[in-house]
């Protein structure tokens, strides 16, 4: 008994503006990853096809999303006509308005699939002698809280989930402390649990997995750029769970270049040669390259460096951060060094440094409190 | 997202001026006004009289991008330790140098601009106060428009219902005076009008009776068409009513004309205190001339040069810090397009791309960058001590291109370390597109009567408990 369990596939995600034959390139990525994962579930077989929520990437998918779901789900059901596909809304995929299904209902409706939208929902194949408990986002954010339960009467439970794990969180209802969790289960008494939302692949406690995105489809992908994606298969009788890498448009996140202010000069040739390092080249990639501690005024040590990289990758992102903060305390730094632009600024004036450090903490906010 | 069922009154129609708990929160629906009046309550609310608290929390209003960057610098400033110098400067006036040396601006002739500022300083209280006028006109303006509905249709309803009485009279006094005609010309031959038999000696009892009813339609109908003469013309009460709502109408429209105008004018104040602050800085003694013209070897007046450089070195320290900060947040909602901010030799913000440094021009960069700004005051000022427990975001943010919008909110999501609450005006879209980014959603929304109400409810990733 094989399950296969995906997630977070965000279809129709759309980044960067980049569009080639009028489609979103980082949109055909996703649904090429998607493609891939259906082809290789196909390869394994599994008995059913677990989809943990975020199907799409918004609860208004663009149409080419929908058409790369169906064609996804048709594909299966060409190659597996008996393997069930049970996917769980998650939040992408559920509308804010209470009363709307949202477009994954859609797929609720096609043979061999069920796509629960709204309430939690429990199917039981008895040809497998398996249940399966569908809980979507609308179920876990939204009361009453839902009846999840296992079958004791069949021999394998799976869970579909979608939300986060977090075993501290806990609001002070009258003194005792409460979880905010709608949905509360002991893994004992499953034989899976499926979760969907966080796009790292993990094991959160003994049989309890989130499989992560197929492809880096976060906010800043570059937390995301050292994990492998894809999806996972559990043999339910070995216990054995095993990762499916799908291989998606590579994100490179380049070491930080410091900025060297008795160097300057130094900084156009490194951001060249950081660029230039890159295994394979930056073409079509997605990059970031970080410089550390540039100031405002020598931002034009850039002017004219950056263009050709950027027409080279995909997206190229540079990003500029704060220099790594110093050992003093913030109130000594700060006296200290406007005393001694003070000194400066009062040349020739016979000044007494101890003095204006005084005047300067007397001014300073922290001793005025 | 953007239509509120407002038919639907229930418990869970909050006042506008809710509590909400921690988290970053959707503030949805209503329209410009409602919008403004949300976020004067929150801003009065929380930072009480200080102005720039209010900045701090509410954002600096309508204002372009060189004015909110020179009042952001001067705040920041002033919370690094310029209000610390002020303090130093008025107490070493005071302590007999100033007598001798008078303060600065009353020398170069700042007092007009001074005298102008404290007067500014009274226009966010005088909208307030025009503003709750305005809406405690607009509710009398509902209620009398309602009294004098119901009073125009009460006085139709009786007019129509005279006329119907009194034209029913007419027929009924017409039909008994052809009947008594018939009576009088047929004589006691006449057959009865009601069984057919000739009257003969009952003749003249029910000519009687006929006649008797027909004096009394008369009667009664004439009482009729002097009730719908009466009512022909409109009732003293109703002309009351219509008088008050004209007169109530013309100050509505007057008073919103003030409202207007006192809102327009609120940029004035920034630039007058933005000038006031220059006017000191500059009318310093500078940095060799002057000071070697004074040739003043007293402890005070070398406390007060120095006091002056200090002035200097905070605001320039101010600007730095906003110019780093600010870059780095434009830099990381344009995803690196836009690698830093700057200021051109007018004092006009400049942002920095690939081919060097440039004014501001789209609406969206104008928005990016009122945004970025608004998140490194606050970011800075946290630094300095001041933290704000809540902070409103308004219409920049719906005006950031949609890529932007999304860093925009993760963005406001790494800033929840270090203000609680936020609260963010904008569209459904983004909900749409990163709902498990908003811990709560808040639809405002005006029901049947006219008053504005917010309803609220989670958002967010359910929590899921394992054991």
């Amino acid at each position: 008994m094989i399950i296969a369990h995906l997630s977070d596939l965000h279809l129709g995600y759309r980044a960067f503006g980049n569009v080639e034959q009028g489609r979103n390139i980082r949109e055909a990525d996703v649904a090429r990853a998607f493609h891939q994962a259906i082809q290789r579930v196909v390869e394994i077989a599994p008995s059913v096809v677990l989809v943990a929520g975020d199907v799409f990437d918004r609860p208004e998918p663009p149409h080419s999303a929908l058409v790369a779901l169906a064609q996804g789900l048709q594909s299966l059901r060409e190659a597996l006509p008996d393997t069930p596909v049970l996917m769980a809304a998650g939040a992408r995929d559920t509308p804010a308005g209470s009363a709307d299904p949202g477009a994954l209902a859609a797929f609720d409706t096609l043979p061999g699939v069920e796509a629960v939208t709204a309430t939690t929902r429990s199917i039981h194949y008895s040809r497998l002698d398996l249940n399966v408990v569908l809980v979507p986002h609308r179920s876990t954010i939204q009361g009453p809280r839902p009846l999840v339960e296992p079958n004791p009467d069949a021999r394998w439970n799976v869970l579909v989930g979608y939300g986060s794990v977090d075993r501290e969180k806990r609001t002070l209802v009258s003194n005792a402390l409460v979880s905010d969790a709608l949905l509360s289960l002991d893994s004992d008494d499953w034989d899976y649990v499926a979760l969907g939302h966080e796009h790292f692949r993990r094991e959160v406690a003994s049989g309890v997995y989130y499989a992560g995105a197929l492809e880096r489809v976060g906010a800043t992908p570059w937390e995301e750029a050292a994990e492998e994606k894809g999806f996972q298969t559990c043999d339910l009788e070995s216990g054995q769970v095993r990762f499916h890498p799908i291989h998606g448009r590579p994100v490179v996140s380049l070491e930080p270049i410091p900025f060297e202010a008795d160097r300057p000069e130094r900084l156009r040739e490194r951001v060249r040669e950081v660029l230039l390092e890159v295994p394979g080249g930056i073409e079509e990639k997605i990059v970031r390259i970080r410089i550390q501690g540039l100031p405002a005024e020598r931002m034009d040590l850039l002017d004219g460096v950056l263009p050709e990289y950027r027409r080279r990758a995909l997206h190229l992102e540079v990003q500029l951060d704060d220099e790594p903060p110093g050992h003093l305390s913030q109130d000594v730094q700060l006296s200290r060094r406007l005393a001694s632009k003070l000194v400066e600024r009062l040349a020739g004036e016979n000044q007494n440094f101890d003095a204006l450090v005084e005047l300067v903490q007397d001014c300073l906010p922290e001793r005025q409190r | 997202m953007e239509s509120v069922d407002t038919d639907a009154v229930g418990a869970d129609q909050e006042p506008l001026d809710l509590q909400l708990g921690s988290g970053l929160t959707a503030l949805v629906g209503g329209d410009g006004s409602l919008r403004i009046e949300v976020m004067e309550l929150f801003a009065r609310r929380l930072a009480l009289h200080d102005e720039r608290l209010q900045t701090l929390i509410a954002g600096p209003g309508p204002v372009g991008p060189a004015l909110a960057w020179r009042r952001a610098v001067r705040i920041l400033a002033q919370w690094s330790g310029l209000e610390g110098v002020d303090q130093e400067e008025a107490a070493l006036i005071q302590g007999g140098s100033g007598a001798a040396d008078p303060p600065l601006w009353t020398d170069s002739g700042v007092g007009g601009l001074r005298a102008r500022v404290e007067e500014l300083r009274r226009l966010p209280e005088a909208l307030r106060m025009k503003t709750r006028e305005l809406q405690g006109l607009r509710a009398d303006g509902i209620e009398v428009g309602g009294d004098l509905e119901v009073a125009n249709m009460d006085w139709l309803r009786e007019r129509q219902d005279a006329e119907t009485h009194l034209l029913a009279y007419r027929d009924r006094a017409r039909e008994l005076k052809v009947r008594l005609q018939q009576l009088e010309e047929g004589g006691k031959e006449t057959a009865c009008p009601t069984c057919d038999r000739v009257l003969s000696e009952r003749f003249e009892s029910v000519l009687d009776v006929i006649r008797e009813e027909w004096e009394s339609v008369v009667q009664d109908g004439s009482w009729w068409k002097r009730r719908k003469d009466q009512l022909d013309l409109k009732p003293p009460h109703v002309q009351d009513l219509e008088g008050k709502t004209l007169r109530l109408h013309a100050t509505i429209e007057e008073c919103t004309e003030e409202v207007e105008r006192l809102r327009a004018r609120l940029p004035e104040l920034a630039e007058a205190e933005d000038t006031l602050a220059m006017v000191q800085v500059a009318g310093g003694p500078s940095e060799s001339g002057e000071s070697k013209d004074a040739e003043s070897s007293s402890d005070s007046d070398l406390r007060r040069r120095a006091l002056e450089a200090l002035r200097r070195e905070l605001l320039s320290d101010a600007r730095d810090a906003l110019t780093a900060r600010t870059g780095r947040y434009l830099n990381h909602l344009t995803s690196g397009s836009v690698l830093g901010v700057g200021v051109a030799g007018d004092g006009e913000p400049t942002i920095v791309r690939d081919e060097g440094a440039r004014r501001i021009q789209s609406d969206e960069e104008v928005a990016a960058y009122l945004f970025a700004l608004r998140l490194a005051l606050v970011d800075l000022a946290a630094d300095r001590g001041v933290h704000a427990s809540e902070i409103l975001l308004g219409d920049t943010f719906d005006r950031l291109e949609p890529d932007a919008k999304l860093r925009a909110v993760g963005l406001l999501r790494t800033l929840l370390v270090r203000v609680p609450k936020i609260l963010l005006f904008c569209r459904g879209d983004i909900l749409d597109a990163t709902p498990e980014w908003f811990d709560w959603i808040v639809e405002l929304a005006v029901d049947r009567h006219g008053s504005p109400f917010a309803r609220v409810r989670r958002s967010g990733v359910g929590t899921l408990q394992i054991h």
